[in-house]
């Protein structure tokens, strides 16, 4: 009996001191939060340090430094983190230089975004190839009745002209179908419409005239020289679902892509000169896009 | 009575050291959702410099101070300047002492020992 009795009162003194010792090692005196790295830090703090080694990379341009920093974080946070960075910037508009390192930064890493093509001197103008079994686009605007539009208030809005582009002579999805040139009382601007190819009415209603129909979500790019800024149609549906617009700067060349901002559908675009010099001219582009091809 | 006591007492003792060993040797707590502020020393002064570096890139004062709050919240230039005139005394890049002197300026902080940066800056 007394035997026993020793033992449970040693093993009782062992447990009791050993939870004593872990409460006091772990939560009272726990090893002291200090000397820790950045891999160790929230994920917000992550993001923030990968945000501000690609910064400090526009600053300095010193790539060594840069992965030296970037090196004790796991892959998926620099690449979300650098993704995100390179595309909030892309739509603020962001001087072209720092777009350049950033973009510069990402390549480096392997990350990519569309965005970024644009400052890597990726080649113009490359549409998307051909579908071997697609028609070739057809040259002339269906004569079809468009949605109904409200556009932006434009007071009297002159028209200086209304053209159709040459098309181009292989199948693309893109097809610019006219280019108005309007004259507003406020800004210049580009506004762009996109719509679906003309649809067949059903086969009840086969005396409708086929209908187009407003395609929002897509995302739009106008490049200029040494910058570019990036819209995606349908976030004031309450224009035309199928909408966006950008504001233009006199005397600018721009270049009008669509998904990517290296094919332009549309180029050499300059502000419209208005007949009163103190009115913005701005540009109304209605673009067709096929999914099919 | 006086053996029981006696053998509660090491066995408390053998328990804590074991749970001390345990706790801060063997299985620590393990930190992994921290802040700037824990970072080691040259974590630290790294991310005081990329802080000073982007401020050049993006120009946006408070967003150069809520950063530096993660390390001081009380007075987000002092490690600013603490860093500056270290790197100062010990011959640091210049780069980094002219983005340094530049936000602790921007911040109201310099101080005597930047002036040769900021005459050159201007």
């Amino acid at each position: 009996v007394t035997r026993r009795t020793d033992f449970l009162v040693l093993t009782g003194g062992v447990v009791l001191g050993l939870a004593l010792g872990l409460i006091y090692a772990w939560l009272i005196d726990p090893v002291e939060l200090v000397n820790t790295t950045p891999d160790l830090m929230q994920l917000n703090h992550r993001h923030e340090w990968i945000r501000l080694a690609a910064l400090s990379y526009a600053a300095d341009g010193d790539l060594e430094r840069a992965e030296t920093r970037l090196a004790p974080l796991p892959r998926n946070d620099v690449e979300e983190a650098l993704v995100a960075l390179i595309e909030a910037y892309a739509a603020q508009g962001r001087p072209a230089e720092t777009m350049r390192a950033l973009s510069r930064l990402a390549e480096e890493l392997g990350v990519y975004t569309p965005a970024m093509d644009v400052y890597l001197g990726t080649s113009a103008a490359t549409p998307p190839p051909p579908s071997p079994t697609s028609p070739a686009a057809d040259p002339t605007p269906s004569p079809t009745t468009p949605p109904p539009t409200a556009l932006p208030a434009t007071p009297t809005p002159i028209v200086l002209a209304t053209t159709s582009p040459v098309p181009t002579s292989i199948a693309s999805p893109y097809r610019v179908l006219t280019r108005t040139a309007i004259c507003t009382g406020t800004t210049s601007q580009l506004q762009v419409l996109v719509w679906s190819p003309p649809q067949e009415p059903p086969e009840d209603e086969e005396e409708e005239p086929p209908q187009r129909a407003s395609l929002s979500g897509v995302v739009l790019w106008l490049t200029w020289p040494g910058g570019a800024d990036r819209a995606v149609t349908g976030l004031r549906p309450w224009i035309d679902p199928g909408y966006a617009d950008f504001k233009l700067e006199p005397e600018v060349p721009y270049a009008l892509s669509i998904d990517e901002p290296n094919a332009p559908v549309l180029s050499g675009l300059t502000a419209p000169t208005c007949p009163a010099a103190s009115t913005p001219g701005s540009w109304r582009i209605v673009v067709e896009v096929d999914d099919r091809l | 009575m006086r053996r029981i006591s006696l053998l509660a007492l090491i066995g408390l003792a053998a328990g804590i050291a074991l749970g001390l060993l345990i706790g801060w040797v063997l299985w620590t707590v393990e930190y992994t959702n921290t802040a700037p502020t824990h970072l080691r020393q040259d974590y630290r002064d790294d991310y005081i410099v990329m802080v000073a570096s982007a401020y050049q890139v993006e120009s946006n004062l408070g967003a150069a101070r809520d950063r530096l709050a993660q390390l001081n919240p009380d007075d987000p230039a002092q490690p600013v300047v603490d860093l500056a005139q270290r790197l100062i005394a010990a011959n640091g890049r210049p780069s980094d002492i002219e983005a340094l002197v530049d936000l602790a300026e921007e911040l109201g902080a310099a101080t005597p020992a930047m002036s040769p940066y900021l005459e050159g800056s201007q």
